[in-house]
């Protein structure tokens, strides 16, 4: 028997109380999932709750057992018996390995199979996806914890570091916030964030185990925190873009062009700061493809007047919202919002200037669904959403379930017209449900089934707008704009 | 073969704080060697670099010929190592205790293993979190003796523990330890001097001396002078000659460079009214605390 195998047999016997409270959070966590993941009322969000919780719960334990794992064999101090005893410091780190393996990510990887038969759904359909959350879990809840754990000497520093770290993460989130800096952060920030984590306690553990240098480890930790969160607040807005841009590509995206009208306009009725003129510039996204809609996400516009003065917006968020946008045969117009410094607005009102503008767009098939109490319809992703009719008349249950991913990431009411042909046009009440372009991985949960359920209220049935991702590209353009007298 | 331990211009600081300040001594091969010295003179800052458990800062430490800083797993199959402040596996017990440390030392007897435990009267039964301290220490030697080590090292084993499990201790460690060499650190003077051969004296992170302890033994003489009348304290005071104090018609000092004839012969060139000179051997804890209390002076 190796001395892997030894030091993980003797860490069963040692924590073999703890397993098996572990081992039932997580049968609890399988079985309450399971329970709560049935279509039915808004009223069995009690169920979604109590399933929630046991999620938290299940991460506290793991928590709890990894660092009671690795401070059996403590890497911070000086007093530990095993360092002067002919351990490989490989094979007890294997060991510890091992144990996390075996006693966290299988068991959690047979719960997340039973949660998706529970649901209907294909387990080792998606064993891809599967093993890739089990990965995300690893990052996001495992590492950390073994590089918490490596440089803390027992639980209670551990705890306590938690609570510092939470602390300090607070008061720079409320910080941040103050100076009005977005502190959301897209996927990718997320990711690039996670990413940095990860490979930091990784290197942390790594290092502790092989040269136990504890102050060291910390110092190279809060770098990596301070690096993490650098990215996750810092990384340019466009970056996401320009990868989403180079993973979807379509070829019959090549003709897509962006215009921008000559002359654009002041909107008076939104004048509140009295710093800025806000002006809107009516773009025009022509030659989609059949049956495609654009999004514009975000866009970049310059502006030079002929005296030479230069002004740029940076990368900003597109302002689809407003006006609604509205799709016109192969084109599409929005107008965007832009907010200029008045000073600035009174240098180039009433002239012409050269704009130049970039802009990412994503381009997507939209399908409009008809839905009435006791009918369904499959979402994008595998999923589907069902109405049921709710004691009242005019309330409609919705239950929607997917797996891996959220049904939906934003949902919005308003109208749309369906054609019912000699009938005529029937104005429904609209449920839009976005499903975003968001990361190209599965949503991070422990479980890999994603519901949403609501109550909707409806005069005449609920319209599902299905939005199916295309592609996303760039688009730079230039044009002479007359811009209008200040005001 | 050249000594098992070689210590050379060792320095360690603690921040600010120097701990050791080049330190340089060699342990022979089969040497029950003592490293002894008041608190914070540095003794466990010494066996922890030895042990690669802290890194000098400068010099170097050489256990079994492996620079103190390459030592790693397999090497400690070579290697006992007890301290009185090492944490323990206490949910295991005595007898978990071997049986899981049995297989990482391709060396263990098991036959040693049980004669240790029944020598210690350890309960095998019982966690190590239950045992007395002195209990603990003979399981931790138990568990360092039984794979036969070529060097033995122990940090102030003794500390805490009663006459009776003092005695067993070094019984255990005295029967089991032959063809190994033996460092430890200790300020239990009266039974280090009962088996050491050879000394250290560490002070403020220097090494005093070291030497074989009956060579240590044979040049301090607590030296006592009579005279007729109170003489007068000579001004040019041998440095060899320590912690001189004269009442009445007796001076009394420590000699540290102890020579019969010579000695006699200085003191009588030095003090010619001199009556009678005795010259008693010390005990290692006499010098101890002579050479401590000289140590202070020079520093004050």
């Amino acid at each position: 028997m190796t001395q892997t195998l030894r030091i993980f047999r003797k860490d069963v016997r040692r924590f073999r109380y703890e397993l098996c409270a572990v081992g039932a959070l997580t049968g609890a966590f399988a079985w309450s999932h399971a329970a709560a993941d049935m279509p039915g009322p808004p009223e069995l969000s009690r169920a979604v709750m109590l399933a929630d919780l046991t999620a938290a719960f299940l991460a506290v334990a793991w928590w709890f057992l990894v660092s009671q794992l690795i401070h059996e064999e403590s890497l911070a101090g000086n007093r530990q018996f095993w360092i002067t005893r002919p351990y490989s410091w490989r094979h007890l780190l294997a060991g510890k390995l091992l144990f996390i393996v075996v006693f966290v990510n299988l068991p959690l990887f047979a719960a997340q199979i039973a949660i998706l038969a529970a649901a209907g759904y294909q387990p080792f359909a998606g064993l891809p996806r599967l093993l890739w959350m089990q990965l995300a879990v690893t990052m996001v809840l495992i590492a950390p914890a073994i590089a918490l754990a490596t440089v803390t000497r027992n639980l209670a520093q551990f705890v306590m570091s938690i609570l510092c770290a939470v602390l300090a993460a607070y008061v720079a989130a409320a910080a941040l916030l103050g100076s009005g800096i977005d502190i959301s952060g897209p996927w990718l920030n997320r990711a690039v964030a996670v990413l940095i984590a990860c490979a930091g306690a990784v290197l942390i553990f790594r290092w502790q185990y092989s040269r136990r240098l504890t102050d060291a480890s910390i110092i190279a930790g809060l770098c990596t925190l301070l690096l993490a969160g650098a990215f996750y607040i810092g990384l340019p807005m466009q970056a996401q873009y320009a990868l989403r841009s180079s993973i979807w590509r379509s070829q019959e995206t090549g003709a897509v062009s962006v215009l921008i009208a000559p002359s654009a306009e002041i909107d008076r009725s939104n004048q509140q700061n009295p710093l800025n003129i806000v002006l809107l510039l009516p773009i025009t996204i022509g030659r989609l493809p059949g049956g495609e809609a654009a999004r514009p996400e975000i866009i970049r516009v310059s502006f030079e007047n002929p005296a030479g003065l230069h002004w740029s917006s940076g990368w900003r968020p597109a302002s689809r919202w407003y006006p609604v946008s509205t799709v016109d045969g192969p084109k599409m117009r929005y107008q965007q919002v832009l907010a200029l410094p008045r000073d600035l607005y009174r240098r180039i009102g009433d002239q012409t200037v050269t704009l130049h503008g970039s802009m990412y767009l994503s381009l997507e098939k939209q399908r409009v669904v008809s839905l009435f109490p006791g009918s369904a319809t499959r979402i994008p992703g595998g999923g589907f959403c069902e109405v049921t009719d709710a004691d009242n008349e005019k309330m409609y249950d919705v239950f929607c379930s997917a797996p891996f991913r959220r049904p939906y990431n934003s949902s919005s009411g308003g109208g749309v017209d369906i054609d019912r042909g000699a009938a005529g046009i029937e104005r429904h009440n609209r449920l839009q449900l976005l499903s975003l372009w968001e990361s190209p991985w599965p949503d991070f949960a422990l479980s890999p089934v994603f519901i949403e359920r609501f109550r909707y209220e409806s005069e005449s049935g609920i319209a599902f707008v299905k939005e199916d991702p295309r592609a996303c590209i760039r688009r730079d353009f230039a044009a002479h704009v007359h811009m209008p007298a200040a005001p | 073969m050249s000594d098992p331990i070689r210590i050379t211009g060792l320095t360690k600081k603690f921040r600010r704080t120097s701990v050791l300040n080049g330190i340089t001594l060699a342990v022979p091969k089969d040497a029950v060697f003592a490293l002894i010295g008041p608190n914070g003179a540095g003794k466990t800052t010494t066996i922890k670099i030895l042990m690669n458990i802290f890194r000098p800062n400068a010099g170097s430490a050489e256990i079994l010929g492996i620079d103190s800083r390459r030592l790693a797993g397999s090497d400690f199959t070579r290697i006992g190592y007890v301290s009185e402040n090492q944490d323990m596996p206490e949910w295991m017990t005595v007898d978990y205790f071997l049986r899981y440390l049995r297989p990482f030392y391709p060396g263990w007897d098991g036959e040693l293993a049980a004669q240790l435990v029944r020598q210690f009267k350890l309960p095998g039964d019982r966690k190590l979190k239950n045992l007395s301290r002195g209990m603990r220490m003979k399981a931790a030697l138990a568990s360092s003796l039984a794979y036969r080590p070529e060097v033995v090292v122990l940090d102030e084993p003794f500390t805490g523990l009663d006459p009776l499990a003092r005695d067993e201790f070094i019984g255990g460690l005295l029967e089991r330890s032959q063809n190994t060499t033996v460092f430890i650190s200790s300020h239990d003077l009266a039974d280090i001097e009962t088996f050491a051969s050879h000394i250290a004296y560490l002070e403020d992170g220097r090494i005093q001396f070291s030497e074989e302890l009956s060579s240590l033994s044979d040049r301090f003489r607590e030296i006592e002078i009579t005279f007729d009348a109170s003489p007068p304290l000579p001004g040019d005071w041998p440095v060899s000659w320590l912690q001189p104090e004269s009442s009445a018609a007796v001076i009394r000092f420590t000699e540290s460079r102890y020579d019969g004839e010579r000695t006699t012969a200085e003191i009588r060139r030095r003090f010619p009214g001199v009556r009678d000179i005795s010259a008693t051997p010390m005990s290692l804890r006499s010098i101890f605390v002579v050479v401590a209390k000289s140590a202070e002076t020079v520093a004050a």
